[in-house]
C-alpha cells in the first residue's frame, strides 16, 4: 500500500496532448457554473481589479499635469483622494478575487473527488480485475489536482489577464491613441515569443519530469529492494547505474530551468524597450504640443507598460497549463463515464430474512463475448449445506462465488436465494445476508474492534468479544497492551498471517450472514495455528449455507457436496467418498497429490496438481 | 542597473522633456535602452549560473544519499518506514538544493537590490526616502508575519492531502471487503469527511493571503500616495524637480517586489532548514555493520560454520540465546521450529545482515567480522522469505547477483529452480518485465525466480528461508533433486514448516524460543518425543487419512 504511494509511479503518465478539446473544456467549465453566484462575484471582482488597477496610473498622470506642473496644490489633493479611493477599491476587489477564485476551484475539486470516489464504490469488480490500483489512485491524487490547477490558474487566470489587458488598452487609448500604438507595436512579437517559449518550456519540462520520475523510481525501488541488493553484494553496480540516471536528470533539470530563467529577463527587456520608445516619442509629442500629450500622460504610460508585458507573456503559459490538464481531465472523465456498475433495479426489493437456500440454474458467464468462463452450472444448496469447490486455477471457482455475491451478473441462467433472483433485490440487502471471507484477509487501519465490527459498526464490545472468543482470538487480543483498541498498522506486523485470518473470520461471524462464502488460504502457517484456524472455520460454518473454495482436506471430507470444476463446467459432483469411488478426475487429482509425498494434498487437489501454475 | 535607470529616466524628463532639449532626450533614451539590454543579459546569465550550480549540488547530494542508503544495515530498514526514507531521499533533497541554489542566491540578490535602491533613493531625496521606508517596513513586517502563520497551514494541508490519498488507497485495496459487507455508503461518508477537510485546509492559507495581499496593495497605494503627494508639494515649491519626483516614484515601485520577495524567501529558507535537518539525519545515521579496515586474506570459503554461544535481543526480549552449533562443509541443514522461534534471525547472522549481541560466528575458523562485507555476502546466497523482484526483465532479475552471467548459465539456474517452463511459456520469455511495474506472477513463480537468482551464484553457502512455501510439493521435490546435483560440497540451510522439505537433510536443527532444543537426522529426531515428532505426526496423520480414503475407494481405476 505504502509502496504505491511512495513510489509516485502514478505521476508517470504524461501525454502529448495538443490543442484544447472544446467538449472537454465545456464539461470542465460546467463544474464552475454550478456555483452561479460565485461565478458572478468572480466576474465582478475581475472587472474591479482590472478597472481600479488601470485607473491608478491615470490618476498619477493627472496629479503631475493638473497638480504639480500647474502648481495647483488643491488639484493635487483632489488627485490624492481619488487615488486613495481607487487603491482601496483595488485592494478590496483583489481580496474578493483571491477568495472567490480559490473557493470556486476548491469546490470544483471537492465535487470531482466525491464523484470519483462514488464512482469507485459503484464500479463492479470486473473493472477492478483489469485496473492497477496505483493508477486509480493517480486519477484522484494527481489528475484531479492538475485539472483544478488548469481551471484556476489556466482558465480563470486567462480571463483575468485578458480583462486586465483590455482595461489597460482602453485606458491608454483614451489618454493617447498615438502612444498606445507605439506601446503595443512590439507586443505581437512578445506574444509570438511567449508562444515559442511556452512550447520549448513544455518539452523541456516534460523531459525533466520524465527523468525525475525515473530517478525517483530508481531510488524508491532501491530502498524497497535494499535487502536483496546487500545480500547479493550489488552495491557498486547499482551506484554506477544510479550515477548515470542521476547525471541525465541533472542535465534535463538544468535545461528546463534555463528556459524558465529566460522568461523574466525577456519580459523586462520588452518593458524597457517599450518604455524607451514611449519616452522618446512621448517626449517629442510633449515638446511638439500638437498631440495633446502631456508629461503626466507620458508618466502614466510608463506605469502602464510596467503592468502590460507580464500578463502577455503569461497568456501563453496559461494556455499551456490548460492544454496539459486536458489529458488529465480526459482520464478523470474516462472513469466517470465508465459504465460498468452493477446497479439495483428501480423496482428492486430488499431481500427479506432468508433461510439460506441457494440455487444456480443453468448459469453461464463470460467476461468477454464468446469466451465463456462458466457454462451451464446448476447447484442446489439447502440451508446448512456445505458446498466445496475444487478444480485447477481458472476452472471457474472464483467466478461462482463472484456471481453468488453479485459482484458480476450471470450472462445466462439465474442465481436465486430462497427463490428470489438476486438481480431483483438490492445489493445492500443481499450482501448483508451473504458473508465473504477472503483468502488474503484485508484489515483496515483502525482498531481491532473496528476491524471485527466492520460489517456491523454498531456492535457492542461484548458482541465483539463473543465472536473473538469463538475463533480463539480473544485471549491473544486481551494480552495486547491496548486490547481491542490496538491499532492495526500497515507494517510492523502486530498480527501474524494466521491471526489476520482469524480476525476476518470474527468479522464474518459478527455480521452473522445466513450464506457464507469462504476462500480458503493456501499460505503456510505453523501447525498449531493451522489447528486453531480449522476449529474457527468449523465454528463459522455451523448453521449456515456455505460455499468454500477448498484447499484443506477436512473441508472436502466434511462437505455435503463437492463440485469438481474443469474449464468452467461442473464435471463431477458428490460427497468426498462417493467421488473417490467414481475414480474420475477428483480421484486422480487426489492421488497425484498424495504420490508427490507431501502433506499438502489438499492444495494439490484444489489446484489440479501439476497443472497448477502455468 | 536598478540604481541608474530611474536616474536616466529622471534626467530624460528634466533635461529632455521639461527643458525641451530633443538631443538630450534622444541620447538619454538610447542610454536607457543600452542599460536595459545589459541588465537583461546579466540577469539571464546570473540565473543560468545559479541553475547550473543548483543541479550540480542536487546531483552530488543524491549520489551521497544513495551511497549512504546502500551502506545502512538491515536493522535500519527494519526500524524505519520505507515510505519515509523514500520521501527524505526524493523530496527533501530537492528542497535542500532549491535552498542552496536559487533561494540563497535570490536572497543575496534581493538584499543587494534593496540596498542599492535605498542608496539611490537617499541620493535623490532624503525626506521622501524616510517617508517611504516607513511604508516599506510595514510591508516587510506584514509579509514576514504572514509567512510565519501560513507555514503550519500549508503543512496541515499537505497532511490532509496525504490522508485523502491514504483513505482512497485503503478503500481500493479492500474494495472486495467493502462490497462484500455492503459498506459503500459508510466509506463514501468517511471519504467525504476527509475531502471536506481537505477543501477547508486548502482555503485556510488562501483566506490568510486574501488578507495579506490587499494589505500590501494598500501599503503600496498609500506609499505611492505619500510619495506623489508629498513629493508633488515639494515639486510645486520647486524644492525638487519633476524628474526627481518621477525617478523617486520609479525607485519606490522597484522596491515593492523585493519587499514582498523577502518574506517569501524567508519562508523558503525555513522550509529548507526542516528538510536539511531530516536529510542530514539520514546522512549521519551510523553504519553499524561495515567491513574491517584491512582484510589480509581474500578467501574462497569452504563452508565450515561455527556458532559459538550466540545471543540476540530486541527491545529487551531475547530472540536467540546460547546458540552453539558447528556445521561441516557440504552439509544440508534443515531448520524447523514454530513461527517466531528465531530460525531466520540465526541464519541472517551468517551474511552479517545483523550482528549478534554476544558470541561469535566463525567461517572456516575466522570470525566473520574479519571478512570484507561484500566478499562475504557474495559467497552466501540467500532465498529470502519475501520473494522481492525488481521491475526489470526476468533475465536481469536472475542475474542480479552476477550481471555478467551468460545466458546458458541463467537458463541452467532456472531449470534447476523449475522455473524454465513457465518463463518460456510467456510471450516474451526471459525478457518479460516483472516486479511492481511488470506482469503479475503467482507466489510460487516468484519464489522459483528468487531460487534461480540464488543458484546462479554457485556460492559455497546457500540459505533457503521458507523458500518453497508456495510451491507445490511435487515441484519442491524436483527442486531439491536439482539442488543435490548442483551442490556437491555446498553448505545448505533449509528453513521450513514442512517435514517434506527437511526430511532428507544431513542434520536438522530444531529451534524453539530462541534456542536449539534438538538436533539430529530425521530418523533420530523421530525416536524422541518433542516438537519435531509432533509436527511429523500431525502431517503424517493427514497423509494417512488421505491414504485411507483412497484405499477405501478400492483399487486404482482407469
Amino acid at each position: 500500500m505504502q509502496t504505491l504511494q511512495a513510489r509516485g509511479t502514478f505521476t508517470q503518465e504524461d501525454s502529448d496532448y495538443t490543442g484544447i478539446d472544446r467538449r472537454l473544456l465545456l464539461r470542465l467549465l460546467s463544474y464552475l457554473l454550478r456555483d452561479p453566484k460565485s461565478v458572478g462575484i468572480a466576474v465582478l471582482a475581475i472587472l474591479g481589479v482590472a478597472g481600479f488597477g488601470m485607473a491608478q496610473p491615470a490618476i498619477i498622470g493627472l496629479a503631475i499635469d493638473e497638480g504639480i506642473r500647474a502648481g495647483d496644490p488643491e488639484a493635487l489633493a483632489f488627485a490624492g483622494i481619488g487615488f486613495l479611493f481607487v487603491t482601496v477599491g483595488h485592494a478590496g476587489s483583489t481580496a474578493v478575487q483571491l477568495v472567490i477564485n480559490a473557493s470556486l476551484g476548491q469546490n470544483m475539486l471537492f465535487r470531482m473527488r466525491m464523484q470519483l470516489f462514488r464512482k469507485y464504490q459503484g464500479l463492479s469488480l470486473g473493472f477492478y480485475d483489469r485496473q492497477i490500483t496505483g493508477r486509480l489512485i493517480g486519477r484522484m491524487a494527481s489528475d484531479v489536482e492538475q485539472v483544478g490547477e488548469a481551471v484556476t490558474e489556466g482558465a480563470i487566470g486567462l480571463i483575468a489577464d485578458v480583462a486586465l489587458l483590455t482595461g489597460i488598452l482602453i485606458a491608454m487609448t483614451l489618454l493617447s491613441w498615438q502612444l498606445t500604438l507605439i506601446t503595443i507595436a512590439i507586443s505581437p512579437l512578445m506574444l509570438i515569443l511567449g508562444m515559442v517559449f511556452a512550447k520549448i518550456a513544455r518539452t523541456a519540462h516534460r523531459n525533466m519530469r520524465a527523468m525525475r520520475s525515473i530517478v525517483n523510481g530508481v531510488i524508491a525501488e532501491s530502498i524497497l529492494g535494499m535487502r536483496v541488493t546487500q545480500a547479493f553484494a550489488r552495491e557498486n553496480v547499482n551506484a554506477q547505474r544510479f550515477d548515470t540516471v542521476n547525471r541525465q536528470q541533472a542535465r534535463a533539470t538544468f535545461r528546463a530551468m534555463s528556459v524558465s530563467a529566460s522568461a523574466e529577463p525577456a519580459v523586462e527587456l520588452f518593458t524597457a524597450i517599450s518604455t524607451g520608445l514611449v519616452l522618446w516619442f512621448g517626449g517629442s509629442f510633449v515638446m511638439g504640443e500638437t498631440t495633446g500629450v502631456t508629461l503626466g500622460i507620458v508618466t502614466a504610460f510608463v506605469l502602464y507598460i510596467e503592468r502590460f508585458f507580464g500578463p502577455i507573456q503569461e497568456l501563453a503559459t496559461r494556455w499551456d497549463t490548460m492544454q496539459a490538464a486536458m489529458a488529465s481531465s480526459e482520464r478523470v472523465f474516462e472513469i466517470l463515464d465508465t459504465d460498468e456498475t452493477i446497479s439495483d433495479k428501480a423496482e428492486a426489493i430488499a431481500l427479506p430474512d432468508i433461510a439460506g437456500n441457494v440455487t444456480f440454474e443453468n448459469v453461464g458467464f463470460e467476461y468477454e463475448k464468446g469466451r465463456p468462463v462458466l457454462r451451464d452450472v446448476s447447484i442446489n444448496a439447502d440451508p446448512g449445506d456445505r458446498i466445496a469447490l475444487v478444480g485447477a486455477t481458472g476452472a471457474g471457482k472464483t467466478t461462482i462465488i463472484n456471481l453468488l455475491l453479485r459482484f458480476y451478473d450471470a450472462t445466462a441462467g439465474s442465481v436465486c436465494i430462497d427463490g428470489h433472483d438476486i438481480r431483483n433485490v438490492t445489493q445492500d440487502s443481499l450482501r448483508r445476508q451473504v458473508g465473504l471471507v477472503l483468502q488474503e484477509p484485508f484489515l483496515f487501519s483502525g482498531s481491532l474492534h473496528e476491524n471485527i465490527a466492520y460489517g456491523r459498526p454498531e456492535a457492542t464490545r461484548d458482541e465483539v468479544i463473543a465472536v473473538a472468543r469463538s475463533v480463539q482470538l480473544h485471549e491473544y487480543i486481551q494480552d495486547l497492551p491496548f486490547g481491542y483498541d490496538t491499532q492495526i498498522e500497515e507494517r510492523g506486523g502486530s498480527l501474524s498471517t494466521g491471526q489476520r485470518q482469524l480476525v476476518s473470520f470474527a468479522r464474518a461471524l459478527l455480521a452473522d450472514p445466513r450464506v457464507l462464502v469462504l476462500d480458503e488460504a493456501t499460505s503456510s502457517v505453523d501447525t498449531q495455528t493451522e489447528g486453531v484456524i480449522q476449529d474457527a472455520m468449523e465454528a463459522l460454518m455451523v448453521g449456515r449455507t456455505s460455499f468454500v473454495i477448498a484447499h484443506r482436506l477436512s473441508t472436502v471430507r466434511n462437505a455435503t457436496e463437492v463440485l469438481v470444476l474443469d474449464e468452467g463446467e461442473i464435471v463431477e459432483r458428490g460427497t468426498h467418498h462417493v467421488l473417490l469411488s467414481k475414480k474420475g478426475l477428483y480421484y486422480n487429482l487426489y492421488k497425484l497429490g498424495l504420490s508427490a509425498g507431501g502433506e499438502n494434498i489438499e492444495a494439490s487437489v484444489a489446484r489440479g496438481a501439476s497443472t497448477s501454475e502455468k | 542597473m536598478d540604481l541608474i535607470l530611474p536616474q536616466v529616466v529622471a534626467r530624460a524628463i528634466d533635461e529632455g522633456i521639461v527643458a525641451e532639449d530633443t538631443e538630450a532626450l534622444r541620447g538619454l533614451a538610447l542610454l536607457a535602452a543600452t542599460l536595459i539590454l545589459l541588465r537583461g543579459v546579466t540577469l539571464f546569465l546570473s540565473r543560468l549560473g545559479t541553475r547550473l550550480y543548483e543541479s550540480k549540488i542536487e546531483r552530488k547530494l543524491r549520489n551521497q544519499i544513495y551511497d549512504k542508503l546502500q551502506a545502512l544495515p538491515f536493522g535500519y530498514y527494519d526500524r524505519v518506514d520505507s515510505g519515509d526514507v523514500i520521501t527524505v531521499a526524493i523530496s527533501d533533497s530537492t528542497t535542500v538544493k532549491g535552498f542552496a541554489g536559487s533561494a540563497l542566491m535570490e536572497l543575496v540578490r534581493t538584499a543587494g537590490i534593496f540596498i542599492v535602491i535605498v542608496i539611490g533613493m537617499v541620493l535623490t531625496s532624503v525626506q521622501l526616502t524616510l517617508l517611504s521606508l516607513i511604508v516599506l517596513t510595514l510591508m516587510i513586517a506584514a509579509a514576514t508575519t504572514y509567512s510565519r502563520i501560513v507555514r503550519p497551514m500549508w503543512l496541515a494541508y499537505r497532511r490532509q492531502q496525504a490522508r485523502v490519498t491514504q483513505t482512497l488507497t485503503e478503500n481500493l485495496n479492500g474494495i472486495r471487503v467493502v462490497k462484500a459487507f455492503a459498506m459503500e455508503n459508510r466509506e463514501i461518508e468517511a471519504f467525504k469527511l476527509e475531502a471536506e477537510a481537505m477543501r477547508q485546509r486548502a482555503m485556510d492559507p488562501i483566506r490568510l493571503r486574501a488578507r495579506l495581499v490587499p494589505l500590501l496593495l494598500l501599503f503600496t497605494g498609500v506609499g505611492t500616495l505619500v510619495v506623489v503627494w508629498a513629493g508633488g508639494l515639494l515639486a510645486i515649491d520647486g524644492t525638487i524637480s519633476v524628474g526627481v519626483l518621477v525617478a523617486f516614484y520609479y525607485y519606490f515601485t522597484r522596491l515593492l517586489r523585493p519587499s514582498r520577495m523577502i518574506a517569501f524567501l524567508v519562508q523558503r529558507v525555513t522550509r529548507a532548514a526542516v528538510s536539511a535537518e531530516r536529510l542530514f539525519g539520514l546522512l549521519d545515521e551510523p553504519v553499524s555493520i561495515a567491513s574491517p579496515e584491512h582484510t589480509d586474506h581474500k578467501p574462497v570459503l569452504k563452508g565450515h560454520i561455527e556458532f559459538d554461544d550466540i545471543e540476540i535481543a530486541f527491545q529487551n526480549r531475547a530472540i536467540l540465546s546460547e546458540v552453539t552449533a558447528t556445521i561441516e562443509p557440504g552439509t544440508v541443514v534443515g531448520v524447523v521450529g514454530p513461527t517466531g522461534s528465531g530460525k531466520s534471525s540465526l541464519l541472517n547472522l551468517i551474511p552479517r545482515y545483523y550482528d549478534s549481541a554476544a558470541g561469535e560466528i566463525r567461517l572456516d575458523n575466522h570470525p566473520i567480522q574479519e571478512f570484507n562485507l561484500q566478499e562475504l555476502r557474495s559467497q552466501v546466497a540467500i532465498v529470502p522469505q519475501d520473494p522481492f523482484l525488481f521491475s526489470d526483465s526476468i533475465h536481469n532479475n536472475i542475474a542480479y547477483g552476477e550481471p555478467s552471467a551468460s545466458v546458458p548459465d541463467v537458463v541452467a539456474a532456472t531449470r534447476s529452480a523449475q522455473a524454465y517452463e513457465f518463463i518460456t511459456a510467456m510471450p516474451e520469455g526471459f525478457e518479460t518485465v516483472v516486479g511492481e511495474r511488470g506482469i503479475g506472477l503467482s507466489g510460487g513463480q516468484r519464489q522459483r525466480l528468487t531460487i534461480a537468482r540464488a543458484l546462479l551464484l554457485n556460492s559455497p553457502i546457500l540459505i533457503l528461508d521458507d523458500a518453497t512455501s508456495s510451491v507445490d510439493t511435487q515441484t519442491e521435490r524436483k527442486i531439491q533433486e536439482a539442488l543435490q546435483k548442483r551442490s556437491a560440497g555446498r553448505t545448505t540451510f533449509i528453513i521450513s514448516q514442512r517435514i517434506s522439505s527437511v526430511e532428507h537433510a544431513d542434520t536438522i536443527l530444531v529451534i524453539d524460543k530462541g534456542q536449539v532444543i534438538d538436533r539430529g537426522t530425521h530418523d533420530e529426531l523421530l525416536t524422541r518425543a518433542g516438537f519435531y515428532r509432533d509436527l511429523f505426526d500431525l502431517q503424517a496423520s493427514r497423509i494417512e487419512e488421505a491414504r485411507t480414503d483412497l484405499s477405501a475407494a478400492g483399487p486404482a481405476g482407469p
